[in-house]
């Protein structure tokens, strides 16, 4: 019988990925969690995971370069990403805009804050 | 004896703790100085309401260097419902996760500390974290107490955190 799909959840918001594990284990996904964008990457070698919901600022790596590292990775590029974007920011210094979340390689986006309804939506399409 | 498994600890950058007790409800005096710290553009890092019967305490942490504006916006406590405050200057959060509602983690908590000597002034739990106020200056020492009975997972980030987030005037123009 084949596994059920693994999904990696990476924000460095507890709370955020705690939230959303127990939504992904409620439909029974199995779900990793990493709370900033180096953690993310041992995660991925470690369990190569379906699907990432992948948060953008984070510290140390942030989310763009993850999806962009991933994505080139021909080892890893067929793991769907569905990226965490803050829309536009009011805030002078962000360099985060929902425009950059566009451009990336990213399979999809799901703007915060998050609608749990509809990201369980676009889990179910890419690894349902 | 095996250490637990925890997904991170994370400690915040300086702040000054805001304590007003002896409160006999907790409206209307914590949405009053909510409103003033909003007013004053000033952000809440850590907020936490302990108390049964006419007995209210407020706890509020603020980043250090506002914590003395922070302190005279709110008039010192002495406003609508409250008595006259505290304010520790050097105080921080250390931060565990995920508790996945796992009591042995408070547990475990609460003795690494005490067995290292360390006070807390405040705690709470959040859906995901376990939250201890601290001094400042004893923060390494509390990770250094509490990773004696956590283990965390390779490749943990820095205790030290990254950003630090202030309210700006200024806005952007998005095109």
């Amino acid at each position: 019988m084949k596994d059920r799909p693994l999904v990696l959840v990476v924000d460095d918001d507890p709370d955020l990925v705690e939230m959303v594990s127990l939504k992904l284990e409620s439909r029974n996904y199995r779900v990793a969690a990493a709370y900033d964008g180096v953690e993310a990457w041992d995660r991925i070698k470690a369990e190569k995971p379906d699907l990432i919901i992948l948060d953008v600022m984070m510290p140390r790596k942030d989310g763009y370069k993850v999806c962009s590292e991933v994505k080139e990775d021909p080892v890893y590029q067929d793991i769907k990403i569905i990226l965490l974007t803050a829309v536009g920011s009011a805030v002078t210094s962000t360099s985060y805009t929902h425009k950059d979340g566009l451009s990336t390689l990213a399979d999809d986006y799901c703007p915060k804050p998050i609608d749990l309804d509809k990201l369980m939506e676009l889990v179910e399409d890419y690894v349902g | 004896m095996d250490k637990v498994r925890i997904g991170g600890i994370k400690k915040s950058y300086e702040l000054g703790l805001l304590k007003f007790g002896g409160l006999r409800a907790p409206a209307p005096f914590l949405p009053g100085i909510c409103r003033k710290l909003a007013e004053g553009r000033i952000n809440i890092a850590f907020l936490v309401v302990t108390g049964r019967k006419e007995e209210y305490q407020v706890s509020c942490c603020v980043a250090a260097e506002e914590a003395g504006r922070a302190f005279d916006l709110v008039g010192h406590g002495r406003g609508p419902g409250g008595t006259e405050g505290r304010l520790r200057p050097s105080v921080g959060l250390l931060s565990l996760y995920p508790t996945r509602a796992n009591l042995n983690v408070l547990d475990l908590s609460l003795a690494a500390l005490h067995r290292s000597a360390l006070t807390w002034h405040a705690l709470a739990s959040s859906l995901s974290t376990l939250t201890f106020v601290l001094d400042y200056r004893d923060l390494e020492a509390a990770i250094e107490a509490l990773t004696g009975v956590f283990e965390l997972p390779s490749g943990h980030a820095p205790f030290e955190p990254e950003m630090k987030v202030f309210q700006s005037t200024a806005l952007k123009n998005e095109e």
